[in-house]
């Protein structure tokens, strides 16, 4: 054995090195005060080995850094307890640095002939800066991102090769993959080199040189070994036994007993860089928080001095101490430095904590809340607890997204999905419940409010979007409010908010709105003086004045006095609660909203009857719901609130199935889908904004989690969505409608092309009503009930024929009027002949009966011959054509009615066989020269005609 | 005691050579060989260095190559931004996200955020500032209880008109992008000219 040894000995002289460097001569002996060296040594080789372990699972990439740093960190094994201690070993290694410098200038070492090497110190400072400043960024959190960023753009302030050095570090002119490549090549590879060759150097010449030592007389020399190296030991001991415990957040708790929580494992990793997020939480490490904090203190173009100047400054006077180290003086101002630039550091770092927790620090300090220097630091001091609980809450909703699982088919859950190829900020960009309140607040929130109206005061929501308010009115040309002779404010009434969504289509929500005082329902709040101190002095400018007022449903908007809310006044005491109950339960079953998915089911039956409520009071005059009632003048039920439906209301409002032109404000946010560019909110968004509100987002604790709707989806919904009579408007929760009748075509076409002018509504009042009615009811048109109405003299002129048209002035009215008002008993006689014979020229299929009778009993021939010879002074062919009789001044007579006559005149009334010139407003609504832009096809016109004529049976 | 050759075969002539004894070379070789041996030597280390150099420094090559850059980003990227229809008239600004085409390195994205920007809307004209600071970099918020722009990190305020709070650590006003006023007037389309600048500067410099 011995002999193995010599032999080792003598080929390596191992033995000599070893004893070289063990046994060093300390004068004095060993001591405490000397192991700061050889723990930063210690620290610097546990960063080597953590790092190269680190290195072997790390991947630098913008897609791929991020999710690498997540696999160690939550997915290997120990992997966060390696990456604890490379992170928190990072840290101690700062401060020993300090400790150190402190000590060495204290001490003066740095004195000759010691220089060099507290230059070299100085010099493994800056690399141990540079490399906790290169490793911030690996993990390419939010975090890591923008702190780097700032740090990055102050390098363009460096003169002359700014710009170039900053493309140089990050291999381009943005943050990308390069910049990590370059990050990683510098942390792991380059500063670690230059550490190693210059740390080599810095011991090289501490042994030339010897220990600093502090003598004591009468304390007997000592060699390096034993004694110093167990010191040394002891100390490297301590110090992993102090990181390990920051790596478990001092939870010894829980280290013993096996389930550390997952934020006592190690360093924490933000949400995934995303340069597009607002990310105001952004804060260098720690021990850089003093360079942060200068910066505030440098304005404008002085920006440098902050930057660059004085840690420049403060490195070069570093780098002469030794040469004032020459004299006693010199020392003494050396150690003041030292000291001074520590309490420097220490007051800045305490300074930029505190301003980041002014809320707490101004109670503390009962500052004065109304000075706006403290406002403004209270303000961005809330911002950031905010952002910093929001950066919390990201980081944690990623580890649930990348953890998610489907429900398959069977009801079981599919394996984790973890992260797709695109990369984790992927996942966060589509997930519903990070980026729909965000959407909202963009794009809805000025309008809706989203709030738990159930919540106490006090309770914290987490989402509260309240921002509707009401101006006060001026006085005419004056900056000032408008009074009423009690002094009070008189305000806006008009319409400015929209309904509250929190549990839109819920049956609270809906059950609410039924309620007629709630749906008018408007609160108003204390006005709110401006922000502006100056206006909120003077007393009557409007801008004190503007007050916020909560509108849970519809009394903020324009249909607060609409149909709706009439029909509610006068409808819905009427109705037995029960069937209101079941309506509200099965309309709120058309949601299909996860959170009643449960309570729906259990009440099938009730939702049934519910669905029967629905088509027999809603679905009479105004809504469609599934195979009943119209579209056209009301919001289509069908599928109301659900995803699709949704979907389809916001991208556009305005389509038949929704408001049309009784729309109130709402924007068309998606309206064009060929050409997504032009839209104002991509489907992809709107899809976030619906699926957050219906809670249609991922969550590990549900039974069968869902995960969020692709693009291409949402995409398909809205296609979806505006199809008008797609087979697949089935009404949850009763049988599957049959495809829609040809006489419901023709009364949905009516309804969505006629309807706006004519009603078709029989004596009794069912049909269909006009919005506005501005032309005759076609209920019966060409019967000889309609002629004999349209042909009296006290009617004709009323709304019901031609009282709202440009024809109520015109020569048929006051034919009508003046001619046939005082007929004779002959007279009467031949104006029903009349009516009857124009009646059968529309072969109606009610009248074949009657009509056979006639042409029996003559009366066809006695009614023609009175078109043609006239009642009192004039004949029906003084203006229009009949056979072959007749001028061409109003519409043909020949087949008045009939199909042909219906289907051309519709086609084209303003034809010169029917009105010419003279066509009031009605539109073409099939010439073959629109081809596409017409307004009906030639098919749907028959439809309609055959309709009106009474041809098609239900 | 004189150096010996640490190869116990070698002859005493190398140790007598070593020892200094015998030098066979006149002084003048010496020079010149140690100076050509100099220079291979720096050769050698240094062409490897320089190749890896030439990529190092790529991202500022490159860019003189194409010399192009500078025109392209005098004007700034045209972009859609929004919809005057959205913004709101009482002169809140917005913050919206820019879409465009994203190249990192190898990778090329249509469609990806590439910034944001805020807008405001003054009558029927907006008024679009770039969201990023130009203190530092980072990224501006919009601070609903002051009315005014805050930057999250060294505190610049900015009004809503984009100046300054002042004492402010932003060497500049917040920058303005350039609205098609064109566009707007036709279609309600709000189109900007986005770019980015150099941060730290009272003049503001596109970045390339
Ligand atoms: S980056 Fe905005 S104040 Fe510094």
């Amino acid at each position: 054995m011995n002999k193995l040894v010599a032999w080792w000995n003598h080929r390596t002289g191992l033995d000599e090195t070893m004893h070289d460097a063990l046994y060093e001569n300390i004068p004095s002996g060993a001591r405490w005060r000397y192991v700061s060296g050889s723990m930063l040594v210690f620290a610097f080789v546990t960063q080597v080995i953590t790092g190269i372990f680190l290195w072997m699972s790390y991947s630098p990439s913008s897609q791929t850094a991020w999710e690498s740093v997540y696999f160690i960190q939550y997915e290997m094994t120990g992997g966060w307890l390696l990456r604890g201690i490379h992170h928190f070993m990072a840290q101690a290694m700062v401060v020993l640095l300090g400790v150190h410098l402190l000590q060495v200038v204290v001490d003066g070492a740095y004195k000759a002939p010691r220089e060099v090497n507290y230059w070299l110190g100085l010099i493994l400072m800056q690399i141990v800066l540079g490399l906790s400043l290169t490793g911030y960024l690996l993990p390419w959190d939010q975090k890591g991102y923008w702190a780097t960023n700032v740090a990055t753009n102050l390098m363009t302030l460096v003169p002359f090769v700014g710009k170039e050095l900053q493309q140089v570090v990050l291999g381009g002119s943005a943050y990308g993959h390069h910049t990590l490549t370059r990050f990683f090549a510098l942390h792991a590879g380059v500063l670690p080199i230059l550490l190693v060759i210059f740390l080599g150097m810095h011991i090289a010449l501490f042994r030339r040189h010897g220990i600093t030592a502090k003598v004591t007389p009468g304390r007997p020399d000592q060699y390096f070994w034993p004694q110093q190296v167990l010191l040394d030991a002891l100390a490297c001991l301590f110090l992993l036994v102090l990181v390990v415990l920051a790596t478990v957040h001092f939870d010894v708790q829980g280290l013993v007993s096996g389930n550390l929580p997952l934020e006592h494992r190690g360093a924490e990793l933000g949400a995934p860089a995303d340069p597009s997020e607002q990310y105001s939480a952004a804060r260098p490490e720690w021990y850089f928080l003093f360079l942060f904090q200068l910066l505030k203190y440098f304005h404008g173009e002085s920006e440098w001095i902050g930057a660059l100047a004085i840690p420049g400054a403060i490195m070069g006077i570093l780098f002469l101490l030794p040469f004032f180290g020459r004299t006693k003086i010199g020392h003494a101002f050396s150690v003041l430095f030292i000291l001074g630039l520590l309490a420097g550091a220490g007051v800045l770092t305490v300074l930029a904590w505190s301003e980041d927790n002014f809320t707490l620090v101004a109670e503390r300090l009962k500052l004065n809340t109304e000075d706006p220097a403290v406002q403004k630091k209270l303000s961005i001091a809330e911002d950031f607890a905010v952002a910093k609980e929001e950066a919390e809450r990201d980081s944690a909703r990623m580890i649930e997204l990348v953890n998610r699982r489907a429900t398959m088919a069977g009801g079981e859950l599919s394996d984790r999905l973890l992260i797709p190829k695109q990369g984790a900020v992927y996942l966060l960009r589509n997930d519903p419940l990070t980026q729909g309140p965000k959407l909202f607040d963009r794009h809805c929130a000025s309008c809706h409010d989203y709030y738990d109206p159930n919540a106490t005061e006090g309770e914290q929501q987490r989402w509260h979007f309240a921002n509707q308010t009401q101006s006060p009115q001026t006085v005419a040309g004056k900056n000032e409010v408008l009074r009423d002779d009690k002094g009070n404010v008189v305000y806006d009434t008009k319409a400015n908010g929209a309904p509250n969504l929190f549990g839109f289509a819920s049956r609270q929500w809906l059950a609410d709105l039924l309620n007629p005082a709630m749906y008018q329902k408007v609160e108003y709040g204390e006005p709110v003086p401006s922000k502006d101190a100056e206006i909120a002095r003077q007393k009557n400018h409007p801008d004190n004045f503007t007050r916020p007022i909560k509108a849970p449903y519809f009394g903020n908007t324009a249909h607060r006095d609409g149909r709706m809310a009439a029909w509610l006044d006068k409808h819905i005491d009427k109705l037995d609660p029960q069937d209101v109950k079941d309506a509200v339960a099965a309309l709120s079953a058309q949601a299909q909203l996860r959170s009643q998915l449960a309570l729906d089911k259990q009440d099938a039956a009730q939702i049934a009857r519910g669905v029967q409520v629905i088509k027999q009071n809603c679905a009479t005059g105004c809504h469609r719901f599934g195979d009943a009632g119209q579209l056209g003048l009301a919001p289509d039920l069908t599928g109301y609130g659900s995803y699709e439906w949704m979907l389809g209301m916001i991208s556009d409002p305005q389509h038949e199935r929704f408001y049309q032109n009784e729309n109130d404000r709402m924007p068309c946010f998606a309206k064009d889908l060929d050409h997504p560019e032009k839209n104002s909110v991509s489907v992809r968004e709107l899809g976030l904004i619906v699926d957050w509100l219906r809670g249609d987002y991922y969550d590990p604790a549900d039974e069968h989690p869902v995960l969020p709707h692709s693009e291409e989806y949402a995409r398909r919904a809205v296609e979806l969505a505006r199809t008008v009579d797609a087979p697949s408007l089935a009404i949850t929760g009763s049988a599957t409608p049959a495809m829609p009748t040809k006489a419901e075509q023709a009364a949905a076409i009516f309804t969505q092309k006629c309807a706006a002018c004519h009603s078709h509504v029989d004596s009794a009042g069912h049909g269909i009503a006009a919005k506005k009615p501005s032309a005759p009811n076609l209920h019966g048109f060409g019967s000889r009930a309609w002629l004999s109405g349209f042909l009296d003299h006290e009617r004709i002129g009323t709304a019901e024929f031609f009282g709202n048209t440009a024809h109520a002035d015109g020569d048929m009215v006051s034919f009508v009027q003046d001619e046939l008002s005082d007929l004779d008993d002959e007279n009467q006689a031949s104006l029903a002949a009349l009516v009857a014979a124009l009646s059968a020229e529309a072969a109606l299929p009610a009248q074949q009966q009657l009509d056979a009778e006639a042409k029996e009993s003559g009366l066809l021939e006695k009614g023609r011959e009175a078109i043609v010879s006239g009642l009192g002074g004039s004949a029906c062919t003084d203006c229009h054509k009949f056979g072959d009789e007749g001028e061409e001044d109003a519409p043909d007579l020949t087949g008045y009615a009939s199909q042909a006559w219906l289907t051309a005149f519709l086609s084209n009334p303003a034809a010169p066989r029917f009105y010419g010139q003279n066509n009031d407003r009605m539109p073409a609504f099939h010439k073959p020269e629109n081809g596409e832009r017409n307004l009906l096809t030639a098919e749907q016109v028959e439809l309609l005609s055959s309709w009106l004529r009474g041809d098609l049976k239900d | 005691m004189a150096p010996r050759s640490l190869n116990p075969k070698a002859s005493d002539n190398i140790s007598q050579r070593l020892a200094g004894q015998n030098s066979p070379q006149p002084r003048r070789r010496g020079i010149l060989v140690g100076m050509l041996a100099f220079v291979v030597g720096i050769f050698v280390g240094i062409f490897p260095l320089g190749a890896g150099l030439l990529t190092f420094f790529d991202p500022i090559l490159k860019k003189k190559e194409e010399g192009g850059g500078e025109d392209d980003s005098a004007g700034g990227q045209l972009l859609r931004v929004g919809l005057l229809e959205n913004i709101p008239a009482d002169g809140t600004p917005v913050q919206a996200p820019v879409i465009a085409n994203l190249t990192d390195a190898w990778n090329r994205e249509p469609n990806q955020p590439i910034g944001a920007v805020y807008l405001r809307r003054e009558g029927d004209k907006v008024v679009a500032f770039n969201a990023i600071c130009p203190h530092a970099g980072c990224f501006i918020g919009f601070d609903t209880r002051r009315d005014c722009f805050q930057c999250p990190c060294h505190m610049s305020s900015f009004n809503l008109d984009g100046s300054r709070q002042m004492p402010s650590p932003s060497p500049r006003d917040l920058d303005m992008l350039v609205v098609e006023e064109d566009i707007l007037a036709k279609t309600g389309e709000v189109w900007v000219r986005f770019q980015n600048f150099y941060p730290g500067t009272a003049d503001r410099e596109p970045k390339a």
